[in-house]
C-alpha cells in the first residue's frame, strides 16, 4: 500500500481533502456553498487552539473520529445561528419551525453533518490504503469552553464562511502514523 | 396495498430525511436507531425494503445484515446501505453479506427516490385507486416514450432506427411541451437532447422529479460525445443515461430497453464461432447482473459443450468498475474456468486503472482489441 499512502509531508494533501469534504457535504446536504477563508496547516503545537469571532458565542460542536490504520479527530464549530439555520437546510425546515426545545434536533442534524463530512474525508484515506473506521457523533453545546486536543496531535484548522456566518473544521490526526 | 420500507439510522435527521423523500409515495415508513431494533422492527413488519446505515450504537449495520441473511424469514428482503462508510474494504466486506445497492452520504433525495425506484415500484401517494393516473413505466403508460429535440434530423434518426415494438415515440420540440403533455399522460421514460438552450433538459428531468407522478420517469440523454460538461451534469442530475449523437440506435435501444425494466430482452452471453462473448453495457443495474449471470451460467455450458475454450468478457462500454461488476466477473469467470474455459478481458485503461483499485481484480489484464485477447488466449 505504500504507493497510495500519504505522502511523506502530508499536511497540504490533507488540507485539500478536508476542503473538498466540507464543499461536497454542504453542496450536497445543505445546498450552500462554504467558501473557506484562512487554514491554519501543519501545527504540532496549540497555540492557536480555534476561537469563533466572538468569544461569547453559543456554539455546537459536532465531533467525529476515525480509527484504524489512522487515527483521529474532527470537531466542526458551529455558532448556535448557524448550526440552527443548517438544521432547518437539512431538514427542509425554516428556523420559525423549530421551537426552543428542539435543539435536540439541531445537535442530531449537526451530529449527521459532521459524520459526513469526517466521513467523506476518511473515505479518501481508506482509498489511500488507510482504512479505518468512523466512530459515533457526538455533541458539545455552549459558550464558555474551549475543547483542548492530545499533545502532539497534527492539527488543522480551517475557517469557512457560509450565509455570511462563519464556522471552523479542526482536524486533528495522531502524528505516530508512519506515515506522518 | 402500501410498500414498506425500513429505515434503520441512529440519526433521527436521516430518518427524517428518508421520510421527507418517501412522503409523495405511497409508502409506510417504519424507523429504528440501530441494529438490535432494526432486527425487531424488520421481524415485526416485513419490510420490502430495508435502508441501512453501518456506523450505529448498540448494534451496528454490518452485524445487523449479518444476522438478517441469516435468518430464513427476513434474508430476502432487499438492503440498501447508506452509510458515510465507502472505503473499498468496506464496501467489499458488505457487499459479500449481500445488499442490493449502496448510497453513500452526503446523499440527495432525488438520488435516495432514484436508486429505490430501481428495485421497488414507487406507486404515488393516492394513485392506488383505478382512476389514479398512470405510473411511469407502468404497464398503463402504454410504454409511451418521449423524445425532446429541436433538431428534425435527429428525431427522424431515433425513431427510424431505433424501433421496439415494447414502445412508441412521441416527439415535442421544446421541454415545455413535453412536460405539459406528461402531466396528462405520463410517458414511460423520456429522450432528451442535452444541447437543448439554457439547461433545458436538466430543467425538465427536476420538473418531472417535482411531480410524483412523473418522479420515477428514466430519463435518457442525447449528446455529442465531446460535450463532457453537458454529460457529466446529466448523470449528476439523475439521467439514467447518455447516447452520443450521431445516434448509436443499439446503444440507445439498450438503454431504452433498460430503462424501461425490459430485462428479458437483454442479452449479455452468446456463443460466437469461436469463443463466448460476455457483453456488459454502460450502467449495468444489480438486476441486469443477475440476468448476465444466469445467461453466463446457461451459455457457458453450451460453449462448452460446443468445445469452445475461450470467453471473452466484452467491458469496453463499462465507464465505471463497480463493486457489483467485480463480483459478477468473479463468479462469472470461476464458472467459465470450472468447464475448462480461458477467460480474456476487454476495457478502456481507464476502465483498467479503476479494476487496479480493488484488491482482487487488482493484477488483472484489460485488452483494447479482440484480437489481441484472443491471440493471448
Amino acid at each position: 500500500m505504500s504507493d497510495t499512502a500519504l505522502p511523506a509531508a502530508p499536511e497540504a494533501l490533507l488540507a485539500e481533502m478536508m476542503i473538498d469534504a466540507v464543499e461536497k457535504v454542504f453542496g450536497t446536504m445543505v445546498r450552500r456553498k462554504a467558501n473557506l477563508i484562512r487554514q491554519f496547516v501543519s501545527t504540532r503545537d496549540h497555540s492557536h487552539a480555534p476561537d469563533l469571532e466572538g468569544t461569547d458565542l453559543s456554539v455546537v460542536v459536532g465531533t467525529v473520529g476515525f480509527i484504524g490504520k489512522i487515527n483521529g479527530v474532527i470537531y466542526l464549530y458551529l455558532p448556535e445561528k448557524l448550526a440552527t439555520r443548517l438544521a432547518c437546510d437539512m431538514l427542509g425546515l425554516e428556523p420559525a419551525d423549530l421551537g426552543d426545545g428542539d435543539a435536540e434536533t439541531v445537535n442530531d442534524a449537526i451530529g449527521e453533518l459532521t459524520n459526513m463530512i469526517v466521513g467523506t474525508f476518511k473515505n479518501q484515506l481508506c482509498d489511500r490504503g488507510l482504512d479505518c473506521h468512523l466512530t459515533i457523533p457526538s455533541i458539545l453545546r455552549g459558550s464558555h469552553f474551549k475543547v483542548q486536543p492530545v499533545a502532539n496531535a497534527l492539527r488543522s484548522v480551517f475557517e469557512f464562511e457560509t450565509t455570511d456566518q462563519r464556522f471552523l473544521a479542526d482536524v486533528l490526526i495522531d502524528p505516530s502514523h508512519s506515515t506522518l | 396495498m402500501p410498500k414498506k420500507i425500513l429505515s434503520v439510522d441512529d440519526s433521527k435527521t436521516v430518518r427524517l430525511i428518508v421520510r421527507k423523500a418517501m412522503k409523495p409515495y405511497d409508502m409506510i415508513v417504519c424507523e429504528a436507531q440501530n441494529g438490535e431494533e432494526g432486527l425487531a422492527v424488520a421481524r415485526a413488519e416485513k419490510p420490502d425494503m430495508i435502508l441501512l446505515d453501518v456506523t450505529m450504537p448498540v448494534m451496528d449495520g454490518v452485524e445487523m445484515l449479518t444476522r438478517l441473511k441469516a435468518d430464513p424469514e427476513l434474508k430476502q428482503i432487499p438492503v440498501m446501505m447508506l452509510t458515510a462508510e465507502a472505503g473499498r474494504e468496506n464496501i467489499l466486506k458488505i457487499a459479500k453479506i449481500g445488499v442490493r445497492d449502496y448510497i453513500v452520504k452526503p446523499f440527495t433525495e432525488q438520488v435516495l427516490v432514484e436508486k429505490l425506484s430501481r428495485i421497488m415500484t414507487l406507486e404515488p401517494a393516492g394513485a392506488a385507486g383505478a382512476a389514479a393516473a398512470p405510473a411511469a413505466g407502468g404497464a398503463s403508460a402504454g410504454r409511451t416514450v418521449f423524445i425532446v429535440e429541436d433538431k428534425p434530423a435527429i428525431v427522424q434518426a431515433v425513431t427510424d432506427t431505433v424501433k421496439n415494438s415494447a414502445w412508441t415515440w412521441k416527439h415535442f420540440t421544446t421541454s415545455a411541451e413535453a412536460f405539459q403533455a406528461a402531466e396528462k399522460n405520463a410517458p414511460a421514460a423520456v429522450v432528451v437532447s442535452l444541447s437543448l438552450a439554457e439547461g433545458a433538459a436538466i430543467d425538465l428531468l427536476r420538473s418531472f422529479r417535482g411531480r410524483p407522478a412523473l418522479a420515477a420517469t428514466p430519463f435518457i440523454g442525447l449528446a455529442v460525445k465531446t460535450a463532457v460538461e453537458d454529460i457529466q451534469r446529466a448523470q449528476e442530475s439523475g439521467f439514467a443515461g447518455v447516447s452520443a449523437k450521431p445516434v448509436d440506435a443499439a446503444d440507445l435501444e439498450a438503454k431504452l430497453r433498460r430503462a424501461l425494466k425490459l430485462e428479458g430482452v437483454f442479452r449479455a452471453a452468446e456463443l460466437t464461432k469461436d469463443h463466448m462473448l460476455v457483453r456488459l453495457t454502460e450502467e449495468m443495474t444489480s438486476a441486469q447482473l443477475d440476468v448476465a449471470m444466469a445467461q453466463v451460467m446457461e451459455k457457458a455450458t453450451e460453449a462448452a459443450d460446443s468445445g469452445l475454450g475461450v470467453a471473452v468478457y466484452d467491458l469496453t462500454a463499462v465507464k465505471t468498475f463497480t463493486v457489483d461488476i467485480l463480483k459478477f466477473l468473479i463468479s462469472a469467470t470461476r464458472k467459465c474456468e470450472d468447464l475448462g474455459m480461458r477467460c480474456v478481458m476487454l476495457g478502456t485503461s481507464e476502465l483498467a486503472a479503476s479494476a487496479r483499485t480493488f484488491d482482487e481484480s487488482k493484477d488483472w489484464h484489460f485488452h483494447d482489441k479482440l484480437e489481441s485477447a484472443m491471440a493471448t488466449a
